[in-house]
């Protein structure tokens, strides 16, 4: 998603040279670009690096574009382990099959392929342990599954079609065979894997693949001979739990046997750099079967000189407690990794950093050459995503592909349609970030939940929104949705029951234009106020606002003026004025500005307090809304209604003047005014 | 573009090891070009080269090497077939040094001719001489067109003596010039036995005055012996005879020529007349303005009937030319010359209207194929039967085993004379070998002592008449064939003259030497 856009802009980094001018030249030995060498930054014992970070965060983008500067240069392969051919099948299969074995052959499928200087790598390890699995399933008679299977593993062992050729006759063999030993009472699992495994090696493997199979003479229990080693391990792999473990172990291991054979020999003359395996959706329990054992074996002394980069969202996966941990940044120039005690020590974990500013106007230079979005928009774009690559590279794309984007603000930029692919129609760029970041699932919960503040505002949510949807309670959804958030690895913040701004914002977007009448948006806000009528006045203002009702937050405001604390009334004001706002048109800049008349002050109130007051809460709302463009002379407007109000405060005048000083400045600076008791309150960027 | 360079030839460490091999290679192959250009290859065959780029290859060789001349292929390809029967060890050998490249036709077709008499002299050594010790290895020296690079070839050969070659005798030396002398001198003064075939010239020999080529041997008459032997068959009148003489200096061919005729004409009332050839005597210069002269001058005589022409083929042929013209046509003259009358046969522009108008061209031939033919030939100074095993070898040599040796031709008789040459250098070196059951080749020294023994019963039995050397290595009273050029070009045989009169006695002794 992020950056590869029909190839044009493979130079542009947004924020991820660490990785890529880095990181990943300094592990694999070629830079990016060009056959120049790289000097290597550990030579013998390398780190598995694990990308960390939330959803959006660019993990897979990155991944893709390794890939692709890397292809055709040194061997590499991408997998995604959450892709539907590594879910788990059922039981019938289960016997000769594992997610771990589909993407081994999948590896080596993708890391075969001959690169520039050196022909293609050969896995007769991989290949003789996955056919010694495969024939777990084989039942006499089966001949055609037989030969699609053995066809497929066998060209690990070396492409080309004289080789598809030998294995076919060779598997005609085999089935003879197996054919030979169904008559009468049914062969034993074990016999036909041993004589799968002798007829393998025998008929088909020549003199220097029998030596590499030789590896498996290592397999515990197998004394040093290939064939009990292979036959042990397709064993122990139908057994199953720990002792499918310690077979799959041994196949990773067959994997990166074969990959260093290939930089043996005159693949030491012939090969540059190191081979590349990249897997993606690491927290997938797949990519903890792929991974783990890397790191056991390297831990154990076996090494390799595979470079291992994985993708896991969320930042503090149990199993990477002990691994080294560092910042996208901090990679850029060395790694400075060392090897502890423990085995994940063995990772680096590198966190995926939110893009600067900088980037995001990188982003928007890129779709919008002409330059015509409004100036400030890219820094808006930025505040509303929080740098979140995934938000800033559709809603710019988007940006880009409308002919006036100087039109859009970020509200609307939200609401416009991004054509992601040629042959696809457009999409509501809020739904299709949404798609990215929530599973489909929960969508719908999480939008009716988005507006609560805590806990127990979305249980009060849940009971009146969500009854017993899908024969369950609503309190059973609001736990859903908490333990997917914490899956998730979306931040929490206090105050808000969807912690991540951007992500809150999109389901607000969607709460707002679910429906035509804005019916659910009323009702959830209303429920919230109703929720919120005696026990929390500002919370029931914050709705009431979110519901387009602002006479009874400027009379409230008005009316604790002159006897709350200043900083505590600041607050308030804020977490007021944080309320969304959907309306159209936008009222908040000329009411701001004293240019529109609202409604005119309730008697027996002070009218010019009052016309303040109101004043401020709509500059306020205006410039603290992640969806508005901030306006600066709504700031100037802020600054010197806020410096008014200091004058007529009895004891908060310092702190009113401050604020009247600090806030502009705060806006000014893209940040979240702050100067109340409590500082920010999680709702600024 | 860089990138593409570093793909291509510096990824990979093999890569980069196929890169520095190709550089050292392609740097090898510059600096060996570089090389060859700074030192060009010089060398033709194993024993010759040139002495500079684009010039003719220079040397020795016995082993097919044709020196680039097409005519020779097919006798160089004989003598190698016949070198390579040889052991190491049993052979002497025997050079033949000629201007082999030389660009003329007329030397050309003399050098055929002598390298083939030479060979069918060593076949005939090796295989019908009832297995005499040593036999006789042939190899050709070429000193280059003119005898320019004699220096050469004769510091070569002076190697040979030494070392496998077992180098015995040099033949050939065909022309008699300025080179050809030093050339002799040389091999001679290095020891080394020369036997010149068609050397005329009186200054390239011994003589009773002294010798100045210890070890030089000449089968051919002296130019003083030919102008005898002419003189005697003419039986001149001396005061109807004139002397028309070339004044050019250093031709050794016409200074002797002129000499020995002006010794003929001691006191005859006619003057002799003059004429100077270019400084190259085949340019045709303006000599034929002198020719035109002359002719007036001798129809202006009142009985002068024969000329004694000492000059080379060229001025000759512009003498006869210019006498066929001449206004007297009424009076019969007759040319008496040298052997160099023998190229005139050959020459295009010679006008042949000349010789049916009254002038007849008579010259001292080296040797005729008539001359030993006819039953009339003298009992003495040669015979029939040495001629005709001449002949007969001559004749199986056309075919496969021993040949073939290219197009033959006797008439101008230098095959018969390179044939006698060698036969001369045969006994010779045979003649020295001491008679034991090992094979000891003999000293060279010991072959340059036979040349005085050649006579009496040691004598050459040549195809050209008897071989007997004086003392001083020339060959006494040698039958000279008288010669006359007829209209279609051909040379007609006339007689045999003797430079004593009279053809020399059974014993063939020269006299003094008894």
């Amino acid at each position: 998603m992020l950056l590869v856009r029909g190839g044009t802009v493979d130079r542009e980094l947004f924020g991820r040279e660490a990785v890529l001018d880095g990181l990943a030249p300094r592990l694999v030995g070629l830079p990016p670009r060009g056959f120049q060498k790289v000097p290597f930054e550990h030579r013998d014992d390398l780190p598995a690096v694990v990308l960390t970070g939330g959803r959006g965060m660019g993990k897979t983008a990155l991944l893709k574009r390794l890939h692709t500067a890397y292809r055709q240069r040194t061997p590499i392969a991408l997998i995604d382990c959450e892709r539907a051919e590594f879910v788990e099948r059922p039981a019938e299969h289960a016997l000769s099959w594992s997610p771990v074995t589909e993407a081994l052959a999948e590896l080596g499928d993708q890391l075969a392929p001959p690169v520039h200087g050196a022909g293609a790598v050969e896995f007769p390890r991989l290949a003789a342990g996955l056919l010694a699995v495969a024939s777990l399933g084989w039942q006499p008679h089966d001949d055609e599954n037989i030969v699609a299977e053995g066809l497929r593993l066998g060209l690990l062992v070396e492409p080309g079609s004289r080789w598809r050729n030998q294995t076919r006759t060779w598997l005609t063999k085999v089935v003879a065979k197996l054919a030979a030993m169904a008559s009468g009472v049914g062969p034993g699992l074990d016999v036909v894997v041993e004589t799968t495994v002798e007829s393998l090696l025998d008929d088909l493997f020549n003199r220097g693949q029998r030596a590499s199979a030789d590896w498996y003479g290592n397999y515990p229990g197998a004394g040093g001979k290939a064939k009990r080693g292979l036959t042990l391990l397709a064993l122990h792999f139908r057994r199953g739990s720990e002792h499918r473990v310690r077979a799959e172990r041994h196949l990773v291991g067959a994997l990166r046997a074969d990959l260093d054979a290939a930089y043996q020999g005159m693949g030491r003359l012939r090969r540059v750099g190191r081979p590349v395996v990249l897997i993606d959706n690491a927290q997938a329990p797949l990519g903890r079967r792929l991974v783990e054992p890397v790191l056991r074996d390297r831990a154990e002394g076996r090494r390799d000189h595979v470079v291992l980069v994985a993708a896991l969202r969320g930042h503090d996966h149990p199993a990477l407690r002990h691994a080294v941990r560092r910042t996208l940044p901090e990679v850029r120039h060395e790694l400075g990794w060392r090897r502890g005690r423990e085995i994940a020590s063995g990772a680096v974990a590198v966190e995926l950093t939110p893009l600067e500013p900088e980037h995001v106007r990188q982003f928007f230079d890129l779709t919008d050459p002409r330059q015509l979005t409004h100036p400030k928009l890219a820094r808006a774009v930025h505040r509303l995503t929080g740098g979140r690559p995934v938000g800033v590279d559709l809603l710019a794309r988007a940006a880009g592909q409308d002919p006036h984007p100087e039109r859009f603000t970020p509200a609307s930029l939200l609401a416009a349609t991004v054509t992601l692919r040629e042959d696809r129609e457009g999409q509501e760029v809020a739904a299709e970030l949404l798609a990215r970041l929530v599973p489909p699932s929960r969508l719908d919960w999480l939008t009716v939940l988005a507006p609560a503040h805590d806990v127990p505002s979305a249980e009060a949510l849940a009971a009146s929104r969500l009854p017993g949807e899908e024969g369950r309670t609503g309190l059973a959804a609001v736990r859903d949705v908490r333990t997917l958030l914490a899956d998730e690895h979306w931040p929490p913040a206090p105050g808000h029951f969807v912690g991540d701004p951007f992500l809150r914002t999109l389901l607000l977007h969607r709460l707002r234009y679910g429906d035509r009448d804005f019916g659910r948006w009323r009702a959830v806000h209303e429920t919230l106020r109703d929720h919120y009528r005696d026990r929390d006045v500002p919370r029931r203002l914050h709705h009431e606002l979110a519901l387009g009702v602002t006479e009874g937050a400027v009379t409230y405001l008005r009316e604790t003026f002159p006897l709350a604390d200043a900083r505590v009334w600041l607050d308030e004001l804020r977490f007021i004025a944080s309320a969304p706002h959907f309306d159209d048109p936008d009222v908040r800049r000329p009411v701001a500005l004293g240019r529109a008349d609202a409604s005119a002050p309730p008697p027996g109130s002070d009218p010019t307090l009052h016309l303040r007051i109101r004043r401020l809460l709509f500059a306020v709302w205006q410039l603290t809304d992640p969806l508005a463009l901030p306006d600066d002379e709504v700031t100037e407007k802020m600054g010197y209604e806020l410096g008014l109000l200091s004058e007529l405060h009895s004891s908060g005048n310092e702190v009113l003047w401050q604020a009247s000083r600090s806030w502009p400045q705060a806006v000014r600076e893209w940040r979240a005014p702050a100067a109340g008791t409590t500082g920010t309150r999680g709702d600024g960027a | 573009m860089t990138d593409w360079l570093r793909r291509v030839f510096w990824f990979t460490p093999l890569r980069k090891g196929l890169t520095v091999l190709l550089v050292l290679a392609v740097v090898a192959g510059l600096s060996y070009g570089g090389y060859r250009i700074a030192n060009p290859d010089l060398s033709c065959t194993e024993g010759v080269a040139r002495p500079e780029e684009g010039a003719e290859c220079v040397g020795v060789s016995g082993d097919g090497y044709a020196f680039e001349v097409p005519a020779l292929k097919l006798v160089t390809a004989a003598i190698r077939k016949e070198n390579e029967e040889l052991k190491a060890g049993e052979y002497a050998t025997v050079a033949v040094m000629l201007p082999l490249t030389s660009t003329d036709t007329g030397m050309r077709t003399k050098v055929l001719h002598e390298v083939q008499g030479a060979f069918l002299q060593q076949y005939a050594a090796n295989h019908d001489s009832n297995e005499q010790v040593p036999k006789i290895r042939l190899v050709l020296a070429n000193t280059g067109k003119g005898n320019q690079h004699w220096r050469t070839t004769v510091e070569q050969l002076k190697r040979m003596v030494d070392g496998p070659d077992k180098l015995r005798a040099v033949s050939g030396i065909a022309t008699s010039s300025a080179e050809t002398k030093d050339a002799v001198k040389e091999l001679t003064a290095a020891g080394i036995p020369v036997i010149g075939t068609t050397i005329t010239a009186d200054d390239i020999a011994n003589g009773p005055d002294g010798d100045p080529y210890p070890g030089l041997a000449r089968v051919s008459p002296t130019n003083s012996d030919e102008a005898r032997a002419i003189a005697d068959f003419g039986k001149v009148d001396a005061k109807k005879a004139v002397l028309v003489q070339d004044t050019r200096p250093g031709d050794h061919y016409t200074a002797t020529l002129k000499q020995a005729f002006a010794d003929l004409l001691t006191g005859a009332p006619h003057e002799a007349r003059l004429f100077t050839s270019p400084p190259d005597p085949t340019d045709e210069g303006t000599t034929p303005n002198t020719f035109r002269q002359i002719a007036l001058l001798l129809c202006g005589t009142r009985d002068a009937d024969t000329v004694f022409f000492a000059g080379r083929h060229t001025q000759l042929r512009q003498f006869v030319n210019a006498l066929g013209q001449r206004p007297c046509v009424h009076r019969e003259f007759t040319v008496l010359t040298g052997d160099e009358g023998s190229y005139l046969g050959a020459d295009d522009q010679l006008d042949e209207t000349a010789l049916t108008r009254k002038v007849s061209v008579r010259y001292a031939s080296l040797a005729h194929p008539d001359a030993w033919k006819g039953p009339g030939a003298p009992r003495t100074g040669g015979s029939p039967a040495a001629y005709k095993t001449f002949t007969d070898l001559l004749a199986k040599a056309a075919a496969a085993d021993i040949g073939p040796i290219g197009k033959t031709s006797l008439t101008d008789g230098q095959a018969i004379i390179a044939y006698d040459a060698m036969a001369v250098a045969v006994q010779g070196i045979r003649e020295a070998t001491l008679a034991s059951e090992k094979l000891e080749l003999p000293d060279i020294g010991d072959v340059v002592t036979q040349w005085p023994q050649t006579k009496g019963p040691l004598k050459v039995e040549g195809a050209s008449g008897w071989i007997c050397l004086d003392n001083h290595g020339n060959p006494y009273n040698k039958a000279v064939p008288i010669v006359e050029l007829a209209p279609d070009g051909s040379q007609r045989f006339v007689e045999i003259a003797w430079p004593d009169g009279d053809p020399p006695a059974q014993d063939c002794m020269p006299p003094g030497a008894s």
